[in-house]
């Protein structure tokens, strides 16, 4: 009876740590300009995700957290970074400073494309606009929306 | 336990053969290895280098072309590259400069994404990109330009382009240098091992002779093979093993000589003694005269191991104190010690020497050489003989001549006449005490003071010896 009791204790336990390690979310990341020797611009990661958050939210915390591979950049301008979030209809809105305007060309392509992969991936969300306040700053984008990497000739 | 002369058994890795062998291999290998990879590698370069002109060159005539548009459509841009004709290209892309493609000859569904090709992203933050790779059976290359207009980057183009041809005959070349590197690896191997196994073998001819020398062979000879090292080696090892030969022979020789000279005058002096202790009322007179001849034998006996012992010690490389000597006055004091064997044979002796003949040598050494030279010119004359002793000083050298009237010695005997116990007529010699060491230890006394003997025939009969010594030089102290 004893020995029950207690391998019914380390079960739980063990099922506890389990809750409240959280696991990972994969975050896309842009390559930094030395590796960008040919493939994509664009990288995943996987960062660890905060317990007890609804997926968006630690989705969201770990694309603001700092990159973990050092050949990786945050796609954001410095000090930018998702302060809110929205989910209607699957369409999920970003919410960012005004001071995400400044990016423009292929940099922000990069910046969207990073957000659009990264959000895209969990379950429920299908587009990812991403607005300043009452601003959309960019319309909603699929994962479609974005290639890559050239395919062709390998 | 290994015995001497035994042969020792090695592991194969541990032999010449297998390490001679071994090395040849690495460095066929390593020789096959860089034929096999470096032209490839650097046709490879070539082909990248060419390669990297070639797209860079096309893809700033498309940026060009497009930059002179008005705006940057995917009309305008697919009229430029039919324009160009750059059909031949994997893929062409253009896109504005937000990445967004315009035009896409692989996928023209691709028009209005966004193209996040690492070369299209650095090439619209202004950099000429080139990236290419061989992938085996193709060279892969990229390149990507910025379009710009009034100095702004409106847009990039991008180019991909697949190249088997050129892989196929870099392929080809492998090929072929494969097959033939096969080939000369066979070959090389081949020829090492024949190599390797002739030269060990050699080495090992000359290990077994080795051996068979140090079991006593001393006969054994080698053929020398060839004009190498090797052969030399061989050379010298049978002129080793000759020295030896004559070495050993010339020992075995001198203990037999040795040991005769010395049993013979105690066999005299046995049967002297046992013929006085056996014979019963034996006159007095017949004792003095037995023990006289036991004396005599003795006496023979002492100069033959005091001989003996000089040749021994001069053998040891032993040597007096150097100290100048005048050989004519060493001369005039031999002959006196000499004048009463002189005058019971009938022999004159005669002395000339200049002034000034002056040697640096121990004295003990000069006295033997002149001692034993006007001996056996006493010893071996006729009676009413001469015996002349000169010394001279020739230049920066001391010559001393011995020269007798007496019986001379045959031709055929010169040669040997300085060989230990080498006696000339042996029955004559012993008979007037004799021992055929005095010109062994006349020859080996003149070597140590750098000195040459000479021996020959004198004009109307007799023989003649010459010495000559290194005259003593003023700064040796005379």
């Amino acid at each position: 009876m004893k020995k029950l009791l207690c391998a019914a204790l380390a079960l739980i336990m063990l099922a506890l740590s389990a809750c409240a390690s959280g696991g990972e979310v994969t975050v896309w990341r842009a390559v930094r300009t030395p590796y960008l020797t040919g493939g994509s611009a664009v990288k995943a990661e996987e960062a660890p995700a905060d317990a007890g958050l609804s997926e968006i939210e630690a989705a969201v915390r770990a694309f603001n957290s700092p990159c973990i591979d050092s050949e990786l950049a945050h796609p954001f301008p410095g000090g930018v970074e998702i302060i809110g979030w929205e989910l209607a209809n699957a369409s999920l809105r970003l919410y960012v400073p005004a001071e995400y305007a400044a990016l423009t060309g292929a940099e922000r392509t990069v910046a969207d494309c990073c957000a659009v992969l990264t959000f895209t991936a969990i379950e429920g969300v299908e587009s990812v606009s991403i607005w300043s306040g009452d601003v959309m700053l960019s319309a909603p984008m699929r994962a479609g929306d974005f290639a890559a990497a050239d395919a062709s000739g390998y | 336990m290994r015995g001497p002369g035994e042969k020792v058994r090695r592991k194969l890795t541990q032999s010449v053969q297998f390490k001679l062998a071994l090395a040849f291999f690495a460095l066929i290998t390593a020789l096959l290895i860089l034929l096999n990879t470096y032209p490839i590698a650097a046709s490879r370069d070539i082909v990248f280098s060419e390669k990297e002109s070639s797209l860079l060159e096309q893809a700033g005539v498309v940026a060009a072309s497009l930059a002179g548009l008005d705006t940057l459509s995917g009309d305008g841009a697919g009229q430029v590259v039919e324009l160009l004709g750059l059909s031949g290209f994997e893929r062409v892309v253009v896109t504005d400069a937000a990445a967004r493609i315009i035009y896409d000859t692989a996928s023209p569904s691709a028009e209005g994404r966004y193209a996040l090709f690492a070369e299209i992203i650095r090439a619209l933050g202004g950099e000429r990109v080139f990236f290419s790779a061989y992938s085996g059976d193709a060279f892969v290359s990229h390149a990507a330009l910025p379009v710009t207009r009034d100095g702004a980057v409106v847009g990039a183009v991008y180019l991909c382009e697949l190249d088997t041809e050129q892989a196929e005959i870099i392929l080809a070349f492998r090929d072929r240098m494969s097959g033939m590197s096969l080939i000369v690896f066979a070959l090389a191997c081949a020829v090492t091992f024949i190599f390797t196994r002739r030269f060990t073998e050699r080495i090992k001819r000359l290990g077994d002779a080795v051996r068979t020398v140090r079991e006593g062979d001393y006969a054994h000879r080698i053929t020398p093979e060839g004009s190498d090292e090797l052969t030399e080696l061989s050379r010298d090892f049978n002129s080793m093993t000759e020295t030896l030969e004559k070495t050993e022979e010339q020992r075995r020789r001198f203990v037999s000589d040795a040991s005769h000279e010395l049993k013979t005058p105690l066999a005299a002096i046995r049967l002297l003694a046992d013929s006085i202790t056996e014979t019963e009322d034996i006159d007095p007179g017949t004792v003095r005269e037995f023990v006289q001849d036991i004396s005599s034998e003795a006496e023979r006996l002492q100069r033959t191991t005091d001989k003996l012992l000089n040749l021994s010690r001069r053998d040891d490389g032993a040597r007096g104190e150097c100290v100048a000597v005048d050989v004519g006055e060493q001369a005039a004091g031999t002959l006196r010690l000499l004048a009463p064997l002189a005058d019971k044979t009938g022999v004159t002796l005669r002395c000339e020497a200049d002034d000034g003949c002056v040697v640096s040598a121990p004295e003990e050494d000069v006295y033997q050489i002149i001692f034993n030279l006007a001996e056996n010119a006493v010893k071996y004359n006729v009676r009413g003989g001469d015996v002349l002793v000169s010394v001279r000083r020739e230049g920066d050298k001391v010559a001393l001549t011995v020269e007798d009237t007496g019986i001379g010695i045959p031709e055929k005997d010169l040669p040997n006449i300085f060989s230990r116990f080498y006696r000339v007529d042996k029955a004559r010699s012993r008979e007037r005490g004799g021992s055929g060491l005095g010109l062994s230890i006349v020859h080996d006394a003149v070597a140590a003071l750098g000195g040459d003997i000479s021996v020959g025939a004198r004009e109307g009969g007799g023989t003649r010896f010459t010495v000559v010594f290194p005259a003593r030089k003023e700064a040796d102290g005379t």
